[in-house]
């Protein structure tokens, strides 16, 4: 049996490209999408991504998109969700999702989901829970799942369900290994494994072991190392993989290697290719085999990857929050960004700045928690002589700047532009962002937008939750100051300040509260 | 290249797969140029069938076809011979690529595509698939395919379930059919349809037929997952059940003066509480929805039930949940200057409500009071309600009879199947099944299950976990059900507080190599539960002891904090020690997908900057640890012995739990 051999494994990955004029190589000229895939995630897997030009690959693969935004297999062919996916998983892994215009993207997918739910591959209209999967992997990767209707989609992954808890391609479809990631898969990133029965589902897939360790993909089929990506990944999800001999299956994988060419075929002995290959040494990795990097089993990506992209997203948001120069200090989420700025840094060498900016933010957030509005200033300033790129995100020296009355530079900052422009001028300049999931920041951010009576308004969360309470009594205060309403203003603002949220709470906006009263000179006591 | 020998080619075969890949290139590159300048000539269709017929699965080619079609279509002026011609045609294409290629998606979907064209030669296409079903009985394609062309057809279940009878018959070890029989049967119950409308009559032909399959190989799995199914059909509840409530219906509960809830002076049920409400806990055997004042009432000395608000405890985005928690709002008044408070805990559910029907089959009786042995405690003479004693409701169980003669009837068959493992198995699950029937406490087969798993696990050792795990949630149960077993896993810590009349029990189950939970119904009552020296990998389902203020997990096989999400449940969770177990021990995660995360798009899972405690660097890292401990208001945490707990970590945690006293049994400024 013996160990992986990886360096004959990245040798045979690299030759494959360079032996175009073989008939194999001709006949899967249409998927050479897919075959980027499977072998950068190889090698990327093995640590050895590096011995690729990724820029030759990424206009290669910018060469097949179409206009409709969707991806071929290779150049000249025609678009489908199979070499969509593939596309946006090498982008990804060249951490290169910047050069995509994920909106057209992500338009092409949610345009092929159908009335039921389902997705068609391409407009052909083949519907099939794979293309379930590899839609809302795709989304997910860029971001971009509110464009699709989750719940319908998720709906008709479980009409696919089985008695053996295996799924089908569409209702009524026999239970297949691959299948049965695809759409466990797609539960996974849609947080909805509970419509997932993982006893029942779990026996199903464990009994797939056959005597020599390797994996079926039916029962009384024959093992192939290719469920080893399938099967495994399947247990992973839904947390049941100690049912099978995990030993066993790393020595039938490793017994499926060409040890002499390098390269992984599905049994023992039968020729090798990439695809094989891919779902070996990434089965390796489901099995913890050493010094390979972890995969993770939904996203079929290194984990760093996807760890990657899901911290990333919040930088992109921020930045996209920033743009729109949204005048409600809630989002609550651009707290953590700041910080999150500076985690690259930190974690990729770079200077101590920005660490030190992140500190002086912490300092001038308590500073401002305390009353001291002029000294969070200075320590909000510091920051961003530390780290320039602070200025982008800090919408704390907004605020701050607010109460020291310089509107001016808040606004440059972060804006209550009604006060600095009048509220019809305000709402005009007004943009959308994206949907806040808490009502009471829904009804607030379209009073801003939209005018409407702040009593109303306050009343209508009145005997809503602690935190709802607050927030109307604010925003209505806020909103009512706005509109030189001072006497208003104060009745609403104290009020929310009285509440048991606006009491305990350690919510920025809390604070934020008691400092406005602080800085009109009422009492909140 | 699936099943093909690996060995280098013969120097004569590499010029002629040369040959064949030169022109099978100059092929696929004119069809391109076909496809991008739209011609449709016939040459050029000619063409494209001819790469097809090499290569099938070269998808943009079907594709180009279907343009084709759709071209000659119109050209033909729907002339029927025309379009019978074009159509019959595809079809010719899609049999020699499907002759080329058995299990190609592209060519099998031209098939349907061409079909919904309204082709008229439907019924050939039975024929045909008969002839490759006959070549490959388990085709997958081919199957999804007859599924369809029977729709087409308006072919009734019954006859579709005759052609799978006749493919049992013919090959009994044929998985496909099986399921097929498992989709049509399913439909047929559905439809009540004559034949089908007797559950108990279907069910027992169908075990006769499936006990045929799993007896004639016990090897095969094609009757395995079948037979499971029947068991499921057979004891499967129609409706919700609720199953145990806390505090139990009918339960007096005195309040007394030092915010103690005392149930009938038990010490099971003395519950301490520091806000001014109570909560009340609804355990349903599956997940339901809609639990809300209209449809589940409360009566209790005060006239509080309007304030009750009901809450699911939800993983994931589902909707619907087992446990349900509601919040019982006490009136304004100073309980100290009243002394005690009577109040009877009564629940009250719809009696024709579409998603409940109030039966508490397991354990209906009357009130039963135990006296307790605590081997740690001197006060051994308390009386004791168990909270599971409850309610004694007019909708008695329907006849289970049918059900108790099928499996006796199976048990009895596959007490000769002993000597292989699906007999032992299916004997196992038969033998649980009975108990859960009958209408006690005590599981009357629990020591023959577990010796069956026991030898399950020595005689299939790849899936001796699977076993292991069976055999833990019968053991579980086993433990915890019958009254003397339940008290002598009791115990009551002397120390703790200076009343120590008034410590709640702590519930030992150490050291009993437990590798999974269960039954958690029976103990919603627990507040102390120590578990540590198990084997636990998950604590799924905890969630529902929503009393739960000291937890010990120590020394078990947890790999990861997301295998911990149901603490998130445990709002008066104080305690708890992880001490020695996996945490960051592995690269693999498997619970990452289970618990709500922003990885899964879950309800809950953004990040929450108002709670930002820490800095961004520790937050990337240790983002399981902050999701699931950020709300806890614990005071005392053990993490010690686990691969993650280092300084940082440690100092980290120190951020994220500003309540936490004490951390490792090191106390904290």
């Amino acid at each position: 049996m013996g160990e992986l051999v990886v360096d004959k494994h990245v040798k045979y990955i690299l030759s494959v490209e360079k032996r175009k004029d073989s008939f194999e190589s001709v006949v899967l000229e249409h998927l050479r999408m897919n075959g980027a895939y499977w072998g950068l995630t190889t090698l990327d897997l093995l640590g050895k991504l590096g011995a690729l030009d990724s820029n030759e690959v990424i206009q290669w693969i910018m060469k097949c998109q179409h206009e409709s935004g969707g991806f071929a297999g290779n150049i000249g062919h025609d678009p489908h969700l199979l070499y969509t996916l593939s596309a946006v998983q090498v982008l990804a892994l060249f951490d290169k999702l910047n050069v995509l215009d994920a909106d057209k993207v992500a338009n092409y997918i949610s345009g092929l989901q159908n009335e039921d739910g389902s997705f068609s591959g391409d407009e052909w209209g083949e519907v099939d829970t794979r293309f379930s999967y590899l839609a809302i992997c795709c989304l997910s990767i860029l971001h971009r799942l509110d464009k699709m209707n989750v719940e319908k989609a998720v709906n008709y992954i479980a009409s696919c369900k089985n008695v053996d808890g295996g799924f089908g391609c569409t209702p009524g479809g026999e239970s297949h290994a691959g299948q049965i990631f695809c759409c466990v898969g797609a539960l996974a990133i849609t947080g909805s494994l509970h419509h997932v029965d993982k006893d029942l589902l779990g026996w199903w897939l464990c009994e797939r072991q056959v005597k020599s360790g390797g994996l079926n993909g039916r029962p009384e089929k024959l093992p192939d190392v290719c469920y080893s990506w399938w099967v495994l990944s399947s247990l992973i999800m839904i947390d049941r993989v100690h049912w099978i001999d995990k030993d066993k299956l790393v020595k039938f994988i490793l017994n499926c290697q060409d040890t002499e060419n390098g390269g992984i075929s599905d049994r023992p002995e039968d020729a090798v290719d990439v695809f094989h290959t891919y779902f070996g040494v990434a089965g390796l990795s489901l099995l913890e085999y050493p010094g390979l990097k972890a995969i993770d089993p939904a996203h079929a990506l290194p984990v760093d990857v996807v760890n990657r992209i899901f911290f990333q997203k919040y930088t992109n948001i921020s930045s996209r929050i920033h743009n729109l120069q949204n005048p409600l200090p809630t989002l609550t989420r651009r707290l953590f960004l700041p910080s999150v700025s500076g985690i690259w840094d930190a974690l990729t060498g770079g200077n101590n700045n920005p660490r030190e900016a992140v500190m002086a933010i912490r300092r001038g957030m308590l500073l401002f928690r305390q009353g001291d509005v002029l000294g969070s200033l200075v320590e909000f300033d510091k920051a961003i002589e530390l780290d320039t790129r602070q200025k982008a995100y800090l919408w704390q020296r907004g605020l701050s700047l607010y109460y020291v009355d310089r509107f001016e530079e808040g606004a440059e900052q972060f804006p209550n532009r009604s006060q600095l422009y009048g509220v019809d001028e305000a709402r005009k300049r007004f943009l959308e962002v994206g949907r806040d999931p808490r009502p009471v920041m829904r009804e607030a951010l379209s009073m801003f937008k939209d005018g409407g009576d702040p009593e109303k308004f306050a009343t209508a969360f009145s005997n809503g939750q602690e935190n709802e309470y607050f927030y109307a009594s604010l925003y209505a205060g806020l909103y009512h100051e706005a509109q030189k309403e001072p006497e208003a203003a104060k009745v609403q603002i104290i009020a929310a300040c009285r509440s048991p949220y606006g009491q305990r709470s350690d919510d920025y906006m809390a604070s934020l509260a008691k400092v406005h009263c602080l800085c009109r000179n009422w009492s909140s006591d | 290249m699936h099943g093909r020998p690996r060995k280098a080619p013969k120097p004569e075969d590499l010029a002629a797969f040369s040959a064949k890949a030169e022109k099978l290139r100059i092929l696929q590159s004119q069809f391109l140029s076909n496809h991008h300048q739209k011609i449709y000539t016939k040459e050029a269709v000619e063409l494209s069938a001819k790469l097809l017929e090499i290569n099938p699965e070269c998808y943009t080619a079907w594709n180009y076809r279907k343009l084709a079609v759709q071209h000659s279509l119109f050209e033909s002026n729907l002339d029927p011979d025309a379009v019978n011609s074009i159509l019959n045609d595809e079809l010719r294409v899609v049999e020699n690529a499907l002759r080329q290629n058995f299990k190609s998606y592209g060519a099998w979907y031209h098939r349907k595509w061409v079909l919904n064209k309204g082709h008229s030669s439907i019924e050939n296409e039975l024929r045909l698939l008969d002839k490759l079903q006959n070549v490959d009985p388990r085709n997958f394609h081919a199957w999804n395919y007859r599924r369809f062309v029977a729709a087409l057809l308006n072919r009734s279940d019954e006859d579709e379930l005759n052609h799978t009878q006749d493919l049992i018959d013919k090959n009994i070890s044929n998985y496909s059919a099986w399921h097929n029989r498992s989709v049509l049967v399913s439909n047929l119950m559905k439809k009540k349809v004559q034949a089908f409308s007797q559950k108990d009559e279907v069910l027992i032909r169908e075990y006769e037929l499936v006990r045929d399959a799993v007896f004639t190989d016990e090897d095969d799995q094609s009757g395995w997952f079948y037979h499971l199914w029947l068991l499921d059909q057979t004891v499967k509840a129609e409706s919700p059940l609720l199953t145990s409530s806390w505090p139990a219906h009918g339960s007096d509960i005195t309040l007394s003066g030092d915010r103690y809830l005392d149930l009938g002076s038990s010490p099971f049920n003395t519950y301490h509480f520091d806000s001014g409400s109570l909560p009340l806990i609804l355990y349903f055997n599956q997940a339901v929805e809609g639990v809300n004042v209209s449809t589940v009432t409360v009566s209790s000395g005060f006239n509080v039930n309007k304030d009750v608000i009901w809450k699911p405890i939800l993983s994931n985005n589902s909707k619907t949940a087992h446990v349900w928690v509601g919040q019982l709002k006490f009136p304004k008044v100073e309980l100290d200057s009243l002394g005690a408070y009577t109040l009877e805990c009564m629940y009250n559910l719809p009696k024709k409500n579409q998603w409940m029907d109030l039966v508490q089959k397991k354990y209906h009786g009357e009130m039963k009071n135990f006296h307790i042995y605590e081997p740690d405690s001197l006060e051994s003479d308390l009386v004791l309600p168990l909270d599971h004693l409850s309610i004694k409701n007019e909708h008695e169980l329907s006849d289970s009879s049918w059900q108790e003669k099928i499996i006796d009837e199976e048990i009895s068959n596959f007490r000769e199947l002993l000597d292989c493992k699906i007999g032992k198995l299916t004997l196992a699950r038969l033998l649980t099944a009975r108990d859960a029937l009958v209408s006690s406490d005590k599981s009357v087969h629990s020591e023959e299950v577990l010796r069956l798993y026991s030898e399950l696990m020595k005689l299939d050792p790849p899936h001796s976990q699977f076993y292991k795990d069976e055999h833990s949630l019968i053991l579980f149960e086993k433990v915890i059900s019958g009254r003397e077993s339940l008290l002598s896993y009791c115990f009551r810590y002397k120390n703790l507080t200076s009343s120590s009349s008034s410590n709640p029990i702590c519930l030992r189950l150490n050291g009993l190599s437990l590798s999974r939970l269960g039954s958690f119904e029976k103990l919603l009552w627990v507040q102390m539960l120590d578990l540590s020296h198990n084997e636990l990998r998950s604590i799924e389902g905890l969630e529902a002891m929503q009393l739960l203020s000291h937890l010990n997990l120590s020394k078990n096989k947890l790999g990861s904090f997301t295998s911990l999400e149901s603490l998130r449940h445990l709002k008066s969770l104080k305690v708890l020690d992880l001490s020695y177990n996996e945490i960051g021990a592995h690269s693999v995660d498997t619970t990452k997908y289970l618990c709500s995360s922003p990885l899964c798009h879950s309800i809950g899972s953004e990040w929450d900057g108002s709670e930002l405690v820490t800095d961004g660097v520790s937050l990337v890292s240790y983002w399981e640890a902050f999701f699931i401990l950020k709300g806890l208001k614990l005071t005392q945490l053990d993490i010690t012995g686990n691969a993650i707990a280092d300084e940082k970590f440690t100092a980290f945690l120190a951020e994220v739990l500003p309540a936490l006293k004490w951390l490792d049994g090191v106390q904290l400024n």
